[in-house]
């Protein structure tokens, strides 16, 4: 009975997880852009690389 | 925006920050999703059901606000998805997309006339007031969805709007009130732990009226659109954009699965009323099964759901009439529907035809549809135009990434939005189980709008300045200069600020700007605002050709929401070291909020330069001038401005302070002040000093021997002002001699803002 419920609570847990996740990780790298002056796509991509 | 006829230019206000888009974008979200979605829902895919289509819908709801975001970042303008479908694909696809966000945002508004009407008459049914109507309770609230959106259609073309901040402060009430919601649900589960039995069983009809739940609540999540539109508005457009459309959709997601929770857990299985398992009970009641849950989570549950979808609904309402006029006069202005489409209004200059087809289509939909075909109507729409968005965001950055300045890029590309396109395309086409009059209205209007394409609107489609550019925010150049901004009102106000713009500009080896604002109607694009030009030029004209006697300037027009948003915004802009502007000295009798007005009170609160305001100031000698000194750097840049005045034409200045008995405070002597704080005329000032309990009567009785009163501002907040009247304002306001208010340049940020 309560197998459907762990199931869904695990979902939910992970997709708001995930959520949360993107969330910050955007957040830190619109002010990464802006902090470097990035411009372009591919520079973006680069300079993101080498942060990680 | 350049005018090349002559040495005025004219430039957009931005004046929106990402608080406010932020809100914006809630406020489109938590407008009819929740309120109608939960108990719909719960009544089709049951109690886990609820939960996992508003978790999963944001999942995916996310994924299309990072396209957007990448989008709006690259190209920051307002058009959203019509620009984007014109820079991935040309002019068909993008007059589809304009076609599409035309319906989709009008449709969106039926829904929200319908929520209100709903809970309106719900409401009034609960108290027995309603019911010597002779009409059946469908056939009320299609009455009161009718009425209320013919008010809204009559307010938008009168032009009036709620401004940006009223409206944010709204929108933050309902998400608060939602999670406070939310929270009661889980102090009651953690309580009462047996209620967690009313989610099982968890899926009792399965995966596949999941997604058809899914397909037509997707219209709750749809308010990164009205933020992306929002570009030409938005102070720092690049960064804040991305953030105000990722933060929005995480706080709804989170808000609509704790609020669903709620709903489940507060309804006790066995007691009275309640037949079934509870989420049989809520499901039952369908459009109503929230209100009903509501109703048994807390006292009073009614009352404050219907003052809350009420104030959702109808500025959500308000929100997506104006954004669906949008959409339809942007297609008129090019030429991509008839031409009368982006005809002004001459007397409200508000787009009067535009509104007029989009109130057809708004009030049409809510009165003739049943309202779940509403719901999927809109949803659909909105994921067949997030789906040509995701695309966009695909070829956009593989055949234009080493052009475009991007002020962010989503991870997993091109992941994401792949999946949220097969998840937006599966939806769309699985609703046709939940409404199939949906799936019959919006092929139709699709089909249509591909119709008048062909057939009309690809011969005569003009080229127009809002065709894409990638404009960069415009900040004045790092200078060492000291800079002043001059904001003009009118002719009549501004000759009489001559005298001491000149005075202050000589001080401070100055460069001045003369910046006249000129409002402009939330339904006309700030990008279409030359409409408005011309009041602009003949009401800065005079004022140049007086003031540049004296010294260079340089004019600009800045079309504007709000006059007092559009100043701050040139300040900022402009890296501003002094503003000045004139003041007519009446405070509107309504605006008790205000201690000196809605533009000056907020001037002085937000501005991060040195404000001087000037009120029934002439240009006639001064003799005498009086400032009150009550110490802090108001004070110093008060005695400033006096020495300033004073050197020019030979005066005396008098540093007056009043002692109150009764008060405690310890005001500092003046000969305190460092001369590095203020340039201060010390062998000019005379000091005096008297006693008395009626500060404001003792400064103004001494005022009647000056010629002219400097004073500093209050430091109160407003929110400290409108419980009390500071000594400041009551002396700004109650003073008849000429006046100069002033304000030095400080402030914290707030640690939210440094965080955001």
């Amino acid at each position: 009975m309560y197998k459907g419920l762990l199931i869904g609570s695990g979902i939910i847990a992970l997709a708001l997880g995930f959520m949360l996740y993107i969330i910050f990780w955007s957040r830190k790298t619109i002010n990464f852009i802006y902090k470097k002056n990035l411009k372009t796509a591919r520079e973006i991509n680069k300079s993101l690389h080498e942060r990680q | 925006m350049k005018d090349n006829s002559k040495s005025i230019s004219a430039e957009l206000s931005r004046e929106l920050s990402l608080f406010h888009i932020t809100m914006m974008g809630l406020g489109m979200m938590i407008g009819a999703g929740v309120f109608l979605g939960i108990g719909n829902v719960i009544h089709v895919a049951g109690p886990g059901g609820v939960l996992l289509t508003f978790t999963l819908n944001g999942v995916i709801a996310l994924f299309t606000a990072l396209s957007y975001a990448e989008l709006s970042s690259a190209v920051p303008r307002a058009g959203g998805a019509y620009n984007y479908a014109r820079l991935a694909f040309g002019r068909g696809p993008s007059f589809t997309a304009g076609w599409m966000e035309w319906f989709a945002s009008s449709v969106a508004g039926s829904l929200y006339a319908v929520t209100f009407g709903i809970y309106v008459v719900r409401y009034f049914e609960a108290l027995g007031l309603i019911g010597w109507i002779p009409l059946s309770t469908y056939t009320t609230e299609k009455t009161v969805a009718f009425v209320i959106a013919l008010f809204f259609l009559y307010i938008n073309y009168r032009g009036a709007s709620e401004t940006g901040k009223v409206g944010a402060f709204f929108t933050l009430g309902q998400t608060l009130f939602l999670i406070f919601i939310g929270l009661v649900g889980i102090i009651v589960a953690v309580k009462d732990p047996s209620r967690i039995q009313n989610l099982t069983p968890y899926l009792p009809y399965g995966w596949t009226k999941l997604l058809v739940a899914m397909g037509f609540t997707y219209v709750a999540f749809e308010g990164y659109e009205v933020i992306a539109q929002a570009g030409d508005e938005t102070i720092d457009p690049k960064r804040n954009l991305p953030k105000a459309m990722l933060y929005s959709v995480g706080i709804v997601t989170f808000t609509y699965v704790a609020v669903a929770f709620a709903s489940l857990v507060a309804v006790k299985a066995g007691t009275p009323g309640v037949e079934g398992l509870p989420w049989e009970w809520i499901g039952h009641f369908k459009e109503r099964g929230f209100g009903e849950a509501v109703s048994r989570l807390m006292p009073y549950g009614n009352f404050f759901l219907t003052l809350a979808v009420i104030f959702a609904s109808v500025s959500a309402l308000n929100a997506t009439i104006y954004s669906a006029t949008r959409a339809s006069y942007a297609l008129g202005r090019d030429r991509m529907l008839p031409k009368f489409f982006a005809k002004i209004s001459s007397k409200r200059k508000t787009p009067s035809v535009a509104l007029m087809f989009t109130g057809i289509i708004v009030i049409g939909v809510a009165i003739l549809l049943p309202t779940m075909d509403v719901a999927s109507s809109a949803s659909i729409m909105f994921l067949l135009l997030f789906f040509l968005v995701n695309i966009s965001v695909i070829r956009v950055r593989l055949n234009m990434g080493d052009e475009l300045n991007y002020g962010f890029i989503m991870p997993f590309f091109p992941w994401l939005p792949i999946i949220a396109i097969a998840c937006q395309g599966f939806l769309a086409v699985w609703l046709v189980h939940m409404s199939k009059i949906a799936w019959i209205v919006a092929p139709t209007w699709i089909i249509s709008g591909i119709a008048i394409y062909i057939f009309y609107s690809k011969s005569r489609a003009i080229s127009t300045a809002d065709e894409i550019q990638v404009l960069e925010e415009e900040h004045a150049p790092p200078s060492d200069q000291y800079r002043i901004v001059v904001g003009v009102a009118n002719p009549e106000n501004a000759i009489p600020m001559i005298r001491t713009t000149y005075y202050l500009s000589e001080a401070k080896d100055a460069r001045v700007k003369l910046l006249h604002l000129v409002p402009v109607p939330e339904q006309v694009p700030l990008s279409d605002a030359e409409k408005f030009m011309l009041e602009g030029k003949e009401g800065v004209t005079e004022v140049m050709l007086s003031l540049m006697l004296k010294f260079p300037i340089t004019t600009t027009i800045r079309y504007c929401r709000n006059i007092a948003r559009g100043i701050l915004s040139a300040v900022r802009e402009e890296k501003t070291d002094m503003l000045i502007m004139g003041w007519h000295g009446r405070p509107k009798p309504r605006s008790h909020a205000f201690g000196l007005g809605s533009t000056v009170d907020v001037i002085l609160e937000r501005s991060p330069s040195n404000v001087v305001i000037l009120k029934n100031c002439s240009n006639q000698p001064i003799k005498k001038i009086l400032v009150p000194w009550g110490g802090g750097p108001n004070g110093a840049l008060a005695l400033e401005v006096a020495s300033i005045i004073a050197e020019r034409d030979d005066t005396e200045i008098v540093a007056f302070t009043v002692n109150d008995p009764r008060s405690h405070i310890n005001i500092p002597p003046v000969s305190d002040l460092d001369s590095n704080q203020a340039q201060v005329s010390f062998d000019r000032i005379r000091f005096k000093v008297a006693q008395s309990r009626d500060v404001v009567s003792a400064i103004l009785e001494e005022a009647e021997e000056h010629d002219l009163v400097v004073l500093g501002s209050t430091r109160d907040p407003i929110i400290r002002q409108i419980t009390r009247d500071s000594v400041a304002n009551a002396v700004a306001t109650r003073c008849q001699k000429p006046m100069i208010i002033v304000k030095a340049s400080g402030g914290l940020r707030s640690w939210i803002k440094r965080w955001l």
